[in-house]
């Protein structure tokens, strides 16, 4: 387990918006804008089938009319800012109908949002613009999320409530909407959701910086034989600036020696393909067909023996027995194969706090 | 990508790599190691691995008419991601 301890003053920042904690009763249909004493701003709620309501210290609905109803929405928008996080608790509970909410970014307050956080019937996904890609299996409880704005793209976080560190469960690029609402959205009919403790907050420190807390940020054009450092359990991306026209693309990461590593492989075809290569040998874990056009986008996720390998947003294939190694944090492009380019690798920590919201 | 299958095949030897045998399959397909065999056992015996594939119907067929392979189940499942 790494952490990656980040810390600055404690002092707490009076949210752009909330907190919003839901703490009084009230039974659907909910006053629109809803506001609260001690919170900052409103919200708009759409809800036809007066379904919301204020109950157990939160607002939260049993079933769901459509997409979008119900919702609560800020009534005003939010200029992007690179540290700028959109923070709250939700729930996920597994009897009735399923858990599925949105907390995310929306450059419109109605329909889908653009970029946050949803939950969807036991397993945690990335809002990122029309993309969903899967994060994992969530469990019964209660999480903290979280999703911090970068100039394109963003940090997407989570914790069980009670843990004191978070979890980068993935990061995006792309998306650079501006200004924006912030929303709680069904996505669906038949679904319940529980959000608590909602609120707007600009963070300090390294989340001021586009690339947040990555432990190693390599720009540009990259050459064979660059090596990089990243925690063990890590997300580490690159860009498949051009794919070769034979031989590979390898880049190795939890590399414990020159024949002892894992590696992402990318050939002529576009197969991705995962590797362990063990005493020299190769065994190719996970793959898959002609997926990777120029300028992909490749993020390996590594947390303790699970490995997850997306590109462009969609989770290709999750290996669940990565146990060699799973300690060692070099990196390195160990080949470019024949006219291959790769540019821009980066690593993060899997598991980071937030200051001042401990 | 929403057919789903899961395949009993062999181990084979590419290039000097551990690959287990997949006929070729449509783009986007994927396949992961749902064995997590160690390494340093796969070959010669027991040389078999058991897959999970993502693929589509065609990909299903193709599954289906490999005799090399032996599919142990196949379902759909909307939405499906690994």
């Amino acid at each position: 387990m790494d952490l990656v301890l980040l810390d600055g003053p404690k002092r707490r920042r009076r949210p752009r918006i909330g907190p919003f904690r839901f703490g009084t009763d009230a039974a659907a249909p909910l006053p629109s804008p809803y506001t609260e004493p001690a919170a900052r701003g409103s919200l708009a709620i759409v809800d036809t089938g007066f379904h919301a309501s204020i109950s157990s210290g939160a607002f939260q609905w049993a079933t769901s009319v459509g997409a979008a109803d119900p919702a609560a929405y800020s009534t005003t928008t939010f200029a992007r800012k690179t540290g700028r996080a959109l923070l709250a608790r939700m729930q996920h509970l597994a009897a009735g109908n399923p858990s599925r909410s949105y907390v995310a970014w929306d450059t419109d307050a109605a329909a889908f949002p653009n970029e946050g956080v949803r939950f969807d019937a036991g397993t945690l996904r990335a809002k990122v613009g029309a993309d969903e890609p899967v994060c994992g299996a969530l469990s019964e409880g209660l999480y903290d999320t979280g999703y911090v704005q970068r100039s394109s793209g963003g940090f997407h976080l989570i914790r069980a409530v009670g843990e004191s560190v978070w979890q980068l469960y993935y990061v995006s690029i792309g998306q650079t909407n501006t200004p924006m609402y912030v929303g709680v959205v069904v996505p669906t009919s038949n679904a319940k959701g529980f959000v608590d403790n909602l609120r707007v907050v600009d963070l300090p420190g390294v989340w001021r910086d586009d690339d947040g807390p990555a432990t190693q940020v390599l720009s540009g054009a990259r050459s064979a034989g660059d090596t990089y450092t990243h925690t063990a359990d890590a997300l580490i991306e690159r860009i498949i600036t051009t794919r070769p026209s034979a031989g590979s693309i390898v880049e190795r990461f939890r590399e414990q020696d020159d024949t002892n590593h894992w590696s992402i492989q990318v050939n002529s075809a576009g197969d991705l393909s995962l590797v362990e290569t063990v005493a020299g040998a190769p065994t190719t874990r996970g793959s898959s067909a002609a997926v990777i056009v120029n300028g992909n986008r490749v993020m390996v996720i590594a947390d303790d023996v699970v490995m997850r390998v997306y590109s462009s947003n969609v989770l290709r294939y999750t290996y669940s027995s990565a146990t060699n190694f799973k300690a060692a944090t070099a990196g390195r492009l160990a080949s470019l194969g024949t006219g291959g380019a790769v540019s821009t690798i980066k690593a993060w920590p899997r598991r980071v706090s937030l200051p001042g919201w401990a | 990508m929403q057919q789903r299958a899961q395949i009993v095949t062999a181990w084979t030897v590419v290039d000097g790599a551990n690959v287990p045998y997949v006929p070729p399959l449509p783009a986007g397909s994927s396949w992961m190691d749902s064995t997590g065999q160690d390494a340093a056992s796969l070959l010669p015996d027991p040389n078999t691995v058991v897959l999970e594939v993502w693929t589509d119907a065609a990909g299903i067929a193709a599954l289906d008419g490999d005799a090399a392979i032996t599919v142990l189940s196949v379902w759909e499942e909307p939405d499906a991601t690994p």
